[in-house]
């Protein structure tokens, strides 16, 4: 049992790295040996050499333990699906995926739980109650019936599997390591082998960042269907109250009410308070480009630049502290004592005009980049016919800036949409929909904070509510994002 | 043009010269372009105004959270108290003179002993030695002086007592001797040295009662409250009371973090950059690429927390709450800043320098990596510790994986529960009494902020000092 607690993927991990290491040292002797005191002898230079076999020994064998890592839940979860009685897997209202959820975190606690602890677990678990507390299951939401039984299987497979994953990777090191060294030669073409090496390694770093933006769908996306078999999508779409306070299923596992997902509310918190933000980010935005790009001397647009920027650079948190505790009480005063209106500290109006603050670079930089490239000789030939710069300003440049200032705005609008701590700390958290602005309101961000902040339970429809909402924003500033990227890209295309 | 009409009415009024001399509106016409530069210098102004008054507002209140205050007042660990439960009285005998046979004790039988009362057992003895230093009896039960009592007791911090425990934990030879202590006083009182609670503030909304507050003045007056620079802040661990509370555990833990996406984030981000900039075919394939990192760029970084959770807390089984989770998460949002900051930086290289390298027989790889890179590598450097800043100060996917919880241990390794900076100023935003908690909160963002600033500072002296202009 002991050996088999130290078979861990990190542990193996380890040792194939040591042994490529090993690898790195022998083949560098055995090039320079190859070489018999004739450098020049050699197609490729010693750490060349020592590189290759770093790489044979190295490469396959965590290749195949990042691959094995990723693929054992598909072969160890059907097993443990085999001992789940039919009624759980036919169940419409609860998923069985929910319920393997708890199977797995057990069987996860089994790992470090002694061979006694483990028997009772079968027996009867009430036994080791508080220590699967401790290891972070919910214990509450254990089926004696079958999850004990369940997790066991699983628990017994991944063990069983452990002997075979070391001998697969370990052998594969070992060949590597054996026959890279054995073809280390005078004449062998190990430059161009590990450039080889190199460059695939390089493929693979560049496609990381589409395997992200893979890896946000797929995540999201599952969760979300997992969300909307328990509550109905139309109920979740124009759904008007937002207020998800109830247990999931009752005892038997149906009737869920889904009618406190309604998504109306949350989208539009954040589409108001979005707005208010761009009423405050394009007029200042703009205005600042305009001067910077065609007024301000070159001194002063090399000092305001960076100080402007330095807004875009303030973190988030901060901007909603100083919301929630400077300019929310600052607003609330005003309306309340000069114009005696009821006025609170969080509201739409605090959260819009400092997240506002917050995007007046995005629209201010972007912008000035845009009118700077328009081309010269739009600008001489308005000034030659006599037009003063402001009017070549809102005559030629303006209209020939548009689509990129469009862009900036759309950009700005998709910032705004994602921004979680400012609304976070300032906008309240009331679902509702009002068209006052002194009002508290909520925002998705908001949402999916206040939905997995706390140690909840991750399989609960509340906490699989965040994945849709999740999935909505992501696909709401993609389209943004995507579209304003476009534009800019004709737009530079079209002057250069 | 609109205004033509209104031009020549008024020609035939202003013509007094040769008619070519046509009044254009040049007057009205300039006038406008004075307008549009104010309006421009005005928004400017709006902007670096608001920015002024953020950090105008951050500073002042930090200011007060970054001195603290306390009174030294001599403590005696009575022997009564120490060994409550009794066990040396059991052991050597009734009278014994237990200061004598407590230091014959082994060490861990000393600790034993120590350990045994609970914290709140020491709350009557702190009591009652702080009493004793403002000159107030303890064991007078008469009306005026209870009534003086509680005034005086209102300024203690409830944390002293857990305080004073944990001091002979660390040290059981205190054990029967008189020590001098810096007692703790409550947020409060500091509250009302800073001025955000004054004697002006109705007397039923503060927990202050106005005999306190005179009796906090009187203490200043002759020195027993003294100020201090609030080191606390940055080695203490978190709290339940403003005036103890610490980021240790966030510092640590941000650190982590920024230590895992330098590992992860760099060499994937940098790698990334070489290939699309010096390898990649430029095809479809290619052009997706691109479009998606600028995409990744921009979206809400709460989504990346929702992708945290789901994949390596859910699917990887990895802790909830640790810095390897939030420094992985953090990792996949910094990558497209390193990466457009890095192909900025091989795109300044001439060609001219690669074309030597492969001119005197250098193979593309070695052209790239013994000579395009190392003239890149300021760009690259300074990229990188932009990405770190943002990533410093970066809040919301840290809450959904967790790292808001209060943590009671200090984490050794990145697998250990931990908080972040960001995530411990959010917490201390949203506590129930925000006034008493805004000094420290704003100090520990004059903390995160002087990091933020030290990074950019560095990038910025990185590029011009080694920048080079082709």
């Amino acid at each position: 049992m002991q050996a088999l607690d130290f078979v861990t993927a990190p542990n193996l991990a380890l040792v194939v790295l040591a042994l490529a290491v090993i690898g790195y040292i022998i083949g560098r002797v055995r090039a320079v040996a190859a070489s018999k005191g004739d450098p020049s002898s050699l197609h490729s230079r010693p750490g060349y050499h020592a590189a290759f076999v770093f790489i044979w020994t190295g490469l396959p064998a965590l290749v195949v333990l990042a691959a094995w890592v990723v693929l054992q839940p598909f072969y160890v979860e059907p097993k443990g699906y085999e001992v789940f009685p039919k009624s759980v897997m036919e169940s419409t209202t609860q998923p069985a995926d929910l319920k393997m959820d708890v199977v797995k975190s057990i069987a996860k606690a089994l790992e470090d739980f002694s061979p006694e602890q483990r028997e009772k677990l079968v027996l009867g678990f009430r036994d080791i109650e508080s220590a699967l507390d401790r290891a972070g299951v919910a214990v509450a939401e254990i089926d004696q019936s079958y999850m004990p039984r369940a997790a066991q299987v699983i628990f017994e497979t991944r063990q069983s599997l452990k002997p075979i994953m070391a001998a697969v990777v370990l052998g594969l090191a070992v060949i590597g390591f054996i026959f890279s060294i054995a073809v280390v030669s005078r004449r062998m073409r190990a430059r161009n082998r590990v450039e080889t090496a190199v460059r695939g390694m390089l493929i693979i770093a560049s496609s990381i960042a589409i395997l992200t933006t893979f890896g946000i769908v797929f995540a999201l996306i599952f969760d979300t269907i997992r969300f909307f078999s328990v509550v109905p999508f139309q109920d979740f779409l124009f759904g008007l109250t937002w207020d998800p306070t109830f247990q999931g299923a009752d005892e038997e596992g149906h009737s869920v009410d889904s009618r406190g997902f309604g998504f109306v509310p949350l989208i539009f918190g954040t589409v108001y308070i979005s707005f208010i933000a761009l009423l405050v980010a394009v007029p200042i935005g703009l205005f600042s480009a305009i001067y910077m790009a065609e007024f301000a001397t070159p001194r002063f647009r090399s000092i305001a630049k960076p100080v402007l920027e330095v807004l875009a650079g303030v973190p988030t948190i901060v901007y909603g502290f100083f919301a929630l505790v400077t300019v929310g009480p600052a607003l609330a005063e005003f309306f309340t004592n000069t114009l005696g209106l009821e006025a609170q500290g969080r509201s739409v109006l605090t959260a819009g005009i400092v997240m506002g603050i917050m995007i007046i670079p995005f629209v201010s930089s972007l912008s000035d980049d845009i009118i700077t490239a328009v081309p010269q000789s739009l600008r001489d030939a308005s000034l030659g016919l006599g037009a003063t710069k402001a009017e070549t300003v809102r005559i030629v440049l303006l209209p020939a800036a548009l689509p990129g200032i469009m862009a900036a705005v759309l950009l700005a609008a998709s910032r705004a949409i994602g921004e979680t701590m400012i609304v976070v700390l300032a906008a309240g958290a009331t679902a509702q929909i009002t068209a006052n602005p002194l009002e508290a309101m909520t925002t998705i961000t908001v949402t999916i904070v206040n939905l997995l902040k706390a140690d909840t339970d991750f399989t609960s429809p509340q906490a699989l509510s965040a994945y849709a909402l999740g999935i909505t924003l992501f696909v709401v500033t993609l389209v943004m994002n995507v579209y304003a990227l476009r534009i800019v890209r004709k737009y530079r295309e079209q002057y250069e | 043009m609109t205004d033509t009409t209104d031009t020549q009415t008024a020609v035939p009024a202003a013509a007094k010269g040769p008619k070519s001399k046509q009044d254009i509106g040049i007057g009205r016409r300039r006038f406008a372009e004075w307008r549009l530069k104010m309006y421009g210098l005005f928004a400017i102004a709006v902007a670096v105004g608001a920015l002024a008054v953020l950090l105008y507002s951050i500073v002042s209140q930090g200011a007060k959270g970054l001195s603290t205050i306390d009174a030294e007042i001599e403590f005696v660990y009575d022997p009564a108290l120490v060994d409550r439960e009794g066990d040396l009285v059991k052991r050597f005998g009734e009278g014994a003179d237990l200061l004598a046979s407590f230091a014959k004790l082994s060490k861990e039988e000393q600790a034993a002993v120590v350990d045994r009362p609970r914290k709140t057992s020491y709350r009557p003895y702190v009591q009652a030695a702080f009493l004793k230093r403002l000159g107030i009896d303890p064991d007078d039960e008469s009306p005026e002086n209870l009534k003086k009592q509680d005034e005086a007791l209102a300024l203690l911090s409830p944390r002293m007592d857990v305080l004073v425990w944990q001091k002979i934990q660390q040290d059981p030879t205190l054990f029967g001797k008189p020590v001098k202590l810096q007692f703790l006083l409550s947020g409060e009182v500091k509250a009302y040295l800073d001025g955000i609670i004054t004697k002006k503030t109705p007397e039923a909304r503060r927990a202050l009662k106005d005999g306190s507050l005179a009796l906090i003045d009187k203490l200043v007056a002759d020195g027993t409250i003294k100020y201090r620079v609030r080191w606390e802040l940055l080695t203490n661990k978190q709290s339940t009371d403003p005036e103890d509370h610490g980021l240790l555990t966030g510092l640590i833990g941000s650190a982590y973090m920024m230590l895992i996406v330098l590992v992860v984030a760099v060499p994937i981000g940098v790698a990334a950059s070489i290939y699309l900039e010096e390898y990649a075919p430029k095809n479809q394939l290619t052009d997706i690429i691109e479009v998606n990192i600028n995409n990744l760029a921009a979206v809400p970084s709460i989504v990346f927390g929702l992708l945290g959770l789901a994949v390596f807390i859910n699917f990887m089984e990895l802790e909830r709450s640790t810095p390897i989770v939030g420094g992985l998460v953090l990792s996949l949002m910094t990558l497209p800043t390193v990466i457009i900051a890095t192909r900025a930086a091989l795109k300044a290289v001439p060609p001219s320098i690669r074309e030597a390298a492969l001119g005197v027989g250098a193979s593309k790889t070695q052209a790239v990596f013994h000579h395009v890179l190392p003239l890149a590598l300021p760009g690259i450097l300074t990229g990188t510790i932009i990405g770190l800043a943002q990533a410093l100060g970066e809040t919301a996917p840290l809450l959904v994986i967790g790292m808001n919880a209060v943590v009671s241990n200090v984490p050794t390794t990145p697998f250990d529960e931990s908080t972040s900076l960001p995530s411990q100023i959010y917490e201390m935003a949203s506590q129930d009494k925000v006034a008493l908690w805004a000094p420290v909160t704003s100090a520990s963002i004059i903390v995160l902020l002087s990091f933020l600033m030290i990074m950019n500072l560095t990038a910025v002296f990185l590029r011009r000092r080694f920048e080079r202009k082709w």
